[in-house]
């Protein structure tokens, strides 16, 4: 796995910013390379699932994935963001389950306008983002998050295509991971913590290359949520990353495995081709012996 | 309350305000909001439900392994308490390490490790293990799917190293299928096996 520097950050949009999340910001720390984007999740604090109850509630969290727009978002009439900038995250915004009216604005003109469903005790990743054909209008799309727990030192990754660009191939470190992801589709993989270089091209090919390859740190026990937005043509692809802790399965490697404990097999030699030999001799000489024992009676 | 729009402002009993809400962390246990004013049925189209695409792999918990020449035994969980992997006690099951790869992970040693023999049952089923050859077929199957691995190599290695040298556990390396079990001399006197054999084994196509 490369170990690339890297620099720039995800930042979520928050009102009451999190610590940890925002210290950064400013174009500084953002160095844009044409078709090469560096990406750190390192400065991220993984946030945990705002508990979303049984008793009929689910939590939102609102990606926005329009390129150069600045969006003020509300729920059922209640603002949860303004001026949200495309890559930009709205976390943790807790609802009742059930129809959940999403509405996005731009200087007052609705963006888009959409009925989200929300099943208690849901977290779902809800993108608002550009389909595939680059004369249509935004969509939303939601994704839910499984906090399946993960073996230590793994973490859970699900990318999700929502880029204005057709079907595409996600490569990591260089080979491809997943082929043929369409617009609005999401794919998971459990892998060990570590960097991996991640990119896309479309489908079949090997260019031109439509993001990356940019480093993704994965640490252990997190659900990354990775969200390619944007449109090639503008030059406007990029990712919005965020994390949630998931709970640990498992136990650690071991340092003894102990599975011969009586013997019997040690007198077997691993170059022999079968058992049936020494099978048919023991049995040939149990009789023998039986034989033997009846004539002396 | 930030009721900047006039659709909704309904009694929201209880809501923090919506920058904490967004913000999370301890103000996000704020009670949620009543259910607010929703549009009438069919006046606002829905969003749509990602689905996952069809390249999305398969991974699975392995319930069976079947060797080459078709004998299969049941697979179980096997946890490592107090530095030792600790296997099914009847010998004709095999444990799946729960702290490493599932069949069809990308990344990581799937490990299953089973008894040679014991002592309160004698041979197990897993000294079939000492007759597999590389070019051989294994076949992991759980939850309804399969996964299919080549042996590429049979290796015994001294007890010690297994854990230190041999990366059988070693959970960044592509994905393979580790199969161990104990061989070599019977020491008596401690009750095991000098050595480990370790066949290891790589994955033919994905798990379906």
């Amino acid at each position: 796995m490369r170990g690339q520097s890297v620099s720039g950050q995800i930042r979520t949009v928050a009102e009451g910013v999190r610590a940890g999340i925002s210290r950064m910001s400013g174009p500084n720390y953002r160095r844009v390379i044409p078709l090469l984007l560096a990406v750190t999740v390192a400065g991220l604090s993984a946030s945990v699932a705002v508990p979303a109850d049984a008793a009929g509630n689910g939590v939102l969290n609102i990606v926005q994935g329009l390129p150069g727009r600045t969006l003020d978002i509300t729920v059922d009439g209640r603002t949860v963001g303004t001026g949200v900038q495309a890559a930009k995250i709205v976390e943790g915004v807790k609802v009742a389950a059930g129809q959940r009216r999403l509405t996005a604005k731009e200087g007052g003109k609705v963006v888009i306008d959409r009925q989200v469903s929300v099943g208690a005790g849901s977290n779902l990743d809800v993108v608002i983002h550009r389909p595939a054909s680059p004369t249509a209008g935004p969509v939303i799309t939601t994704y839910t998050n499984k906090l399946t727990a993960v073996a230590a030192d793994k973490a859970s990754v699900r990318v999700a295509h929502t880029a204005a660009v057709g079907p595409a191939d996600i490569r990591v470190n260089g080979k491809v991971m997943f082929a043929n992801v369409a617009n609005g589709e999401s794919l998971d993989v459990v892998v060990p913590a570590g960097t991996y270089s991640v990119d896309i091209v479309p489908t079949g090919a090997s260019s031109p290359v439509v993001l990356g390859p940019l480093p993704l740190q994965v640490k252990a026990g997190l659900l990354y949520r990775v969200f390619a937005v944007g449109e090639p043509n503008s030059k406007t692809m990029t990712v919005a990353v965020a994390t949630i802790k998931l709970p640990t399965t498992g136990t650690g490697k071991p340092d003894l495995v102990n599975t011969g404990t009586g013997g019997q097999a040690a007198g077997m030699m691993e170059s022999r081709p079968s058992l049936l030999p020494l099978v048919a001799f023991l049995a040939v000489g149990a009789l023998l012996l039986t034989v033997r024992k009846a004539a002396r009676r | 309350m930030f009721c900047v729009t006039l659709e909704g402002c309904a009694a929201q009993v209880g809501t923090a305000a919506s920058s904490s809400e967004a913000g999370g962390g301890a103000a996000g246990q704020a009670a949620p909001p009543s259910a607010g004013p929703t549009a009438p049925a069919g006046a606002v189209p829905p969003g749509r439900v990602g689905t996952p695409a069809a390249s999305q792999r398969v991974r699975f918990i392995p319930t069976e392994v079947v060797l080459p020449g078709g004998a299969h035994a049941p697979v179980l969980p096997a946890s490592t308490v107090n530095g030792q992997l600790v296997v099914p006690e009847k010998v004709e099951r095999v444990g799946w390490w729960d702290g490493g790869a599932q069949a069809g992970d990308p990344f990581g040693a799937a490990v299953l490790a089973g008894h040679v023999d014991s002592a309160q049952e004698g041979i197990g089923f897993f000294v079939r293990l000492r007759r597999v050859k590389p070019g051989e077929t294994v076949v992991l199957r759980g939850a309804g799917h399969t996964a299919s691995y080549r042996v590429s190599s049979v290796e015994s290695v001294p007890k010690d190293a297994l854990a230190t040298t041999s990366g059988a556990f070693d959970q960044t390396v592509d994905h393979r299928l580790v199969l161990i079990t104990c061989t070599g001399a019977y020491d008596a006197a401690k009750g095991g096996y000098e050595q480990n054999l370790v066949v290891t084994a790589q994955p033919v196509g994905l798990a379906r």
